[in-house]
């Protein structure tokens, strides 16, 4: 789900366009939700999708609690709703973030449970699927899922020391001690994107850029590494004790192919994945996605070509 | 007439097959002139024989033993003739076809196996001893003049076993149950594909499912294992089975057999609504020390007994050591293939020492004291061999006392019986840790006594009180502050059980009539719970071979923690997500021992009413037949809300079926049987809530066919060979039909819960011992192969990565099973 603020409300720092979107909203920023889908012959366009969006509190309660059948349209008023409601009907949808509310969630004494919760979650029948109410139906009696689409993503909230602010001049106490920079200082987090992919093939590299269609041997293993930049890795400096450091995300990478080909894949931490095409006939396709720690996503392909 | 004629006719069936017809004749001469027994070390009647008597005279005398067990072999013949010329002193092997001896002289053993021939001319003299099941044996001795030659003979047994019952205990107390089945330890011992385990070898009987993983839990009448009780010498035990199920934590050979009553059992045992097995052990034997040494690819044992003053002892160990195989096989295969692999490694011990002593009057007085300890630890890596993520150590020990004696008429039993207990689990890299300590005492008082000769009077009580104290610990760390913390729960309290029995038996002719009734009560804390359970069972005979039986009761269980296994009560959580697998529900019973502390905010009882009957033909050579039916029916009672609320989950349980049982014995050289079960058990929501997904489902221990058949068949040379197979329908299973993408992985969508069903399983077990017989000692080998066509029987459902399809089955492979055993 490829999530970004398209438009800003009053809160925080004015942001500016650049080579990233951003993915952490305040309180009344308007998100885009556009999913991204790939079936074998590629890109789905997510308008030709039958789907519900729906919002609730947490990884899990949006789609595996309780009816998706019987729900509520949202009412805007809670950045995480107590039950999941439903805020958009077909492909893509647009979001609204609500208010800062007037106080921190049950059961939190932090700020961190007011970020931590607010979840999308998406429902949609694949285009020759059973159609949306067919999918739903489904998901109540719990009965196999074949030809529906299902996903689950945190939104993210922030950046927090914004967000401690807006709480404070609301008179609601954050929780978090000042002393807590590395936490307070984090800014505002944008999503890491797919530009640049390096392709080893035995002693030869050459760089890719996303989308285009690179020629590999059948036989050989093909290491495909994606290329960062420092947009990516959201870098800031914050004390911890006595000394500056230099903290960033953590990036971490998913691949899928279009082909049932042989696949070895990086420890975590690690941006790569070797491939070898072996018997398999035609061109494969590599997607990718690469995410962060704080639920920031960006995708894109490879073409392979087969040749000497 | 006929003793001696008899006794004719089964000394010419095993005249030795060398054809000596004379030596035949002689013995059969020995059984004849046996009419008058000698004493013992008295020659018999005659005269020296030979010519050589005018050299002097002399004696051979001694015993004759049954080799390999070294026990004293009453009414065996011996002959002594003269010693082949060129012969020298020591065994000998007799050729075919040899001529008759000039003399021979015949004897018989005594009761004690003592033997003696005087008169006997000096030089050298063949001794041969005959007796019917065993092998003949000749040995050459030199005869000095005036002197008595001493001799130990040890003869091998044809068909030997080194399982039989030694010393039977005190005469089982007439219970009532409507069905009800007995092993014996041979039976135990040579079952293929229970390696030997008694608590295993009750899965092949009717009633008893297959278990899930093919573990070693007992599954009774479609009901958890956790309902279903065993008792040792009176008391429950806390576990019946080492962690993970691979073994029973008393071993076979301290008890003579097992009595398994899947339903309607007496009054006498309690706080079980599914079935109990009863196990008594045995006493030591009195004949001589004698033990055995074991050791097999999972585990070895030993174990001595003998006399001590005018009593007997058992001392006896095993030591599991199954983690050391598996970290091997995981350390070998990370070394092919690369890969760091995880397991599960499993450790344990348990041991046992019975002390039995006569006391005047009539009374006995036995000491009991045996234990178990299981650990249960992670290897995750190479890396991270010798530090493990999660590690389980629970054990108990217990010490028994008990009293019996008659008094004024009625038969007395007392058992005072302390027990030690300890669980404590360490998971999450050390930040996850719990603890519970039990010290529990416990007692049963029973008297029984005869009313004239037709009625029968037993009451008692059984008592236990537990003092536990828990203690939890986490370690976490504060996301604001950074730093570490650590969070602690520590309980303590009491909770105890007691119980009061009275039941009848009235023999009305052919119909026996046994009422009973059994009074509870259950405390944990402040909270109580009580219960009164009638029951009753009658028998009518119809002629010697026809049997009717029939019993209708109600069983109580107390449950002072959640049975997370019985209703959706934590959802889906039984799975083991990241593997892409889920286990059956089933699995979920599978350690009682692991839970910690009582959750529950009020005590209630699970009540059952059990109704079953029986008909039975007994056939001839010691088979029988049977068919009977049962009806298990359990409101479970579910503890209400916190707030006093009534659970929404509160549930029925219900189990039907039938059972039959066609179990036959062909002499001593065969026995086997076949046993079949259907079952239907479903659970049904008394007040399903709002929007659950379902009101009633099969039960996590629904297996709605259960065929067993076995047979084990003594070969000559001392092999056995034995075969069961094993047909058994598929357990249910919560289906998972979809996932839900999330970051970096997917969440399985479940579906209702158990609506899908394992696909049929059947495997062929065999088993094959030899034993070598030696004089003082035997040593039997034993391969015992566990599905020999190695067929994939579905013990859990792998799932694609983004569970969007069922990827395969995961069984159990072909399990060979290599063992030695040392008896002597």
């Amino acid at each position: 789900m490829h999530v970004e603020v398209v438009a800003q409300g009053p809160y925080g720092a004015r942001i500016e366009p650049g080579p990233r979107t951003f993915r952490d909203a305040l309180p009344l920023d308007t998100l885009s939700l556009r999913p991204v889908v790939v079936d074998v012959d590629g890109l789905v366009d997510p308008d030709v999708l039958e789907g519900r969006f729906i919002l609730c509190a947490g990884l899990g309660t949006c789609l595996l609690r309780g009816s998706v059948t019987e729900l509520p349209a949202c009412s805007g008023d809670e950045l995480q709703p107590s039950t999941p409601c439903r805020f958009g009907e077909g492909g893509t949808a647009t979001l609204t973030m609500a208010d800062a509310p007037s106080e921190l969630p049950s059961g939190f004494s932090t700020v961190l449970g007011l970020v931590s919760g607010p979840t999308v979650g998406f429902i949609a029948s694949a285009p020759d699927g059973p159609g949306l109410d067919g999918c739903l139906a489904r998901f109540d009696a719990r009965e196999p899922l074949d030809g529906c689409l299902s996903m689950e993503r945190v939104l993210g909230i922030g950046p927090l020391g914004d967000l401690a602010r807006l709480l404070e001049d609301h008179g609601i106490d954050p929780g978090l001690d000042p002393t807590a920079e590395t936490l307070l200082n984090r800014p505002r987090n944008r999503n890491p994107g797919v530009e640049h992919i390096r392709v080893d093939i035995g002693e030869r590299t050459m760089m890719a850029s996303a989308e285009d269609t690179i020629v590999v041997p059948r036989d050989e293993w093909v290491t495909l590494t994606l290329e960062t930049t420092d947009d990516d890795l959201d870098a800031f400096e914050t004390a911890v004790g006595e000394q500056t450091a230099t903290l960033e995300d953590f990036l971490y990478d998913q691949w899928w192919f279009d082909r049932d080909i042989e696949v070895e894949e990086a420890p975590p931490g690690q941006l790569w994945v070797r491939v070898r095409v072996g018997a398999v006939q035609g061109p494969v396709r590599a997607h990718v996605v690469l995410r962060d720690d704080r639920g920031g996503e960006g995708w894109g392909w490879l073409d392979l070509e087969l040749g000497d | 007439m006929a003793g001696p004629r008899a006794r004719r006719l089964t000394t010419r069936r095993w005249s030795w097959e060398r054809g000596l017809p004379w030596v035949a004749w002689l013995a059969s001469f020995g059984a004849v002139a046996r009419a008058e027994p000698p004493a013992a070390g008295v020659p018999a009647e005659g005269s020296c024989p030979g010519p050589s008597c005018e050299d002097g005279s002399g004696s051979v005398s001694g015993e004759v033993r049954v080799a390999g067990q070294r026990i004293p072999l009453p009414d065996a013949s011996l002959i002594v003739m003269p010693a082949p010329p060129g012969s020298e002193p020591g065994d000998y092997d007799p050729p075919l076809g040899e001529a008759e001896p000039p003399w021979a002289r015949s004897t018989r053993s005594d009761d004690q196996g003592l033997f003696g021939v005087d008169e006997l001319p000096a030089g050298l003299v063949r001794v041969a001893v005959l007796v019917p099941g065993f092998e003949r044996r000749d040995h050459i001795v030199r005869i000095d003049p005036g002197a008595t030659i001493r001799l130990t003979l040890y003869v091998v047994p044809l068909e030997a076993s080194p399982f039989r019952t030694v010393v039977a205990g005190a005469p089982p107390v007439p219970r009532s149950q409507v069905v009800e089945h007995r092993l014996t330890k041979e039976e135990i011992a040579t079952l293929p594909g229970s390696q030997g385990d008694p608590l295993r070898a009750l899965q092949n009987l009717p009633g008893v499912g297959r278990p899930p993983g093919g573990l070693g839990v007992l599954v009774i009448r479609g009901t958890p294992p956790g309902q279903s009780q065993v008792f040792l010498g009176g008391h429950a035990m806390p576990r019946a089975f080492h962690i993970l199920s691979l073994a029973s934590v008393f071993p076979a050979d301290v008890l003579d057999e097992l009595q398994y009553v899947p339903g309607n059992f007496d009054a006498a045992f309690g706080n079980a609504t599914g079935g109990i097995v009863v196990i008594e052990p045995r006493r030591g034997r009195r004949d001589g020390v004698h033990g055995f040494g074991e050791v097999d690819l999972g585990a070895a044992s030993a174990m001595v007994e003998g006399p001590i003053g005018r009593g007997s002892f058992i001392v006896g160990g095993q030591r599991g050591y199954v983690d050391a195989v598996l970290a091997s096989a995981a350390a070998v295969t990370e070394r092919v293939t690369g890969e760091p692999s995880s397991v599960l490694l499993p450790r344990y011990f348990d041991y046992q020492a019975l002390l039995d002593h006569p006391l005047r009057g009539g009374a006995t007085l036995g000491v009991r004291v045996f234990g178990a300890g299981d650990v249960l630890r992670a290897r995750n890596s190479p890396e991270a061999a010798d530090v493990s993520a999660f590690v389980l150590r629970t054990g108990f020990h217990r010490a028994d006392l008990v009293y019996r004696t008659q008094w004024q008429g009625w038969a007395v039993r007392l058992t005072p019986s302390f027990r030690y207990e300890s669980n404590r689990l360490v998971a999450a890299a050390d930040t996850f840790r719990r603890r519970r300590r039990d010290a529990i005492g416990s007692a049963r008082a029973e008297l029984r006594h005869a009313v004239g000769r037709r009625a029968a009077l037993t009451v008692g009580t059984d008592f236990e009180l537990d003092g536990y104290s828990t203690l939890d610990e986490e370690a976490g760390l504060d996301l604001v502050t950074g730093q570490g913390t650590l969070s602690e729960d520590e309980q303590r309290g009491l909770q105890s059980s007691l119980g009061v029995y009275v039941s009848g038996e009235l023999r009305l002719g052919a119909l026996t009539l046994r009422p009973g009734a059994r009074a509870s009560a259950f405390s944990v804390g402040p909270r109580f719970a009580f219960a009164v359970d009638p029951r009753a069972v009658g028998e009518l005979s119809l002629g010697e071979r026809w049997q009717l039986s029939a019993g209708l009761g109600r069983y109580s269980q107390v449950r002072s923690i959640a049975d997370r296994n019985e209703v959706d009560l934590v959802g889906q959580g039984t799975g083991v997500q990241g593997a892409s697998a889920f286990l059956p529900s089933s699995f979920g019973n599978l350690d009682p021992a692991a839970t910690f502390a009582p959750q529950d905010s009020s005590l209630n009882v699970r009540e059952a009413l059990h109704a079953s009957a029986a008909v039975r033909v007994r056939l001839g050579d010691g088979g029988a037949a049977e068919l009977g039916g049962f009806l298990n029916n359990q409101h479970n009672n579910v503890p209400p809300l916190d707030d006093g609320a009534r659970n929404p989950f509160d549930s029925v349980s219900r189990a039907t079926g039938l059972e039959a049982l066609v179990r036959a014995r062909v002499g001593r050289k065969l026995y086997g049987w076949v046993a079949y079960t259907l079952t239907f058990a479903d659970l049904v929501l008394l007040q399903a809530p709002p929007g659950f997904d379902y009101s009633r489902r099969p039960s996590d221990y629904d297996q709605r066919h259960n065929l067993v058949a076995l047979a084990s068949y003594v070969l000559p040379e001392h092999w056995r060979i034995g075969g069961r197979f094993r047909l058994v329908s598929g357990l249910p299973y919560t289906p998972v039909v979809g996932s839900v993408a999330l970051p970096g992985g997917h969440q399985p969508v479940f579906g209702t819960r158990n609506a899908a069903r394992l696909p049929l399983s059947h495997q062929l077990d065999l088993r094959v011992d030899k034993q070598w017989i030696r004089d003082r000692a035997s040593v039997t080998a034993y391969v015992d192969v566990q599905n020999v066509y190695n067929r994939v029987n579905p013990e859990l459902v792998l799932y694609a990565a983004d569970f969007r399809s069922e990827a395969g089955y995961v069984g159990l492979p072909i399990f060979p099973s290599l063992g030695v055993r040392v008896d002597w």
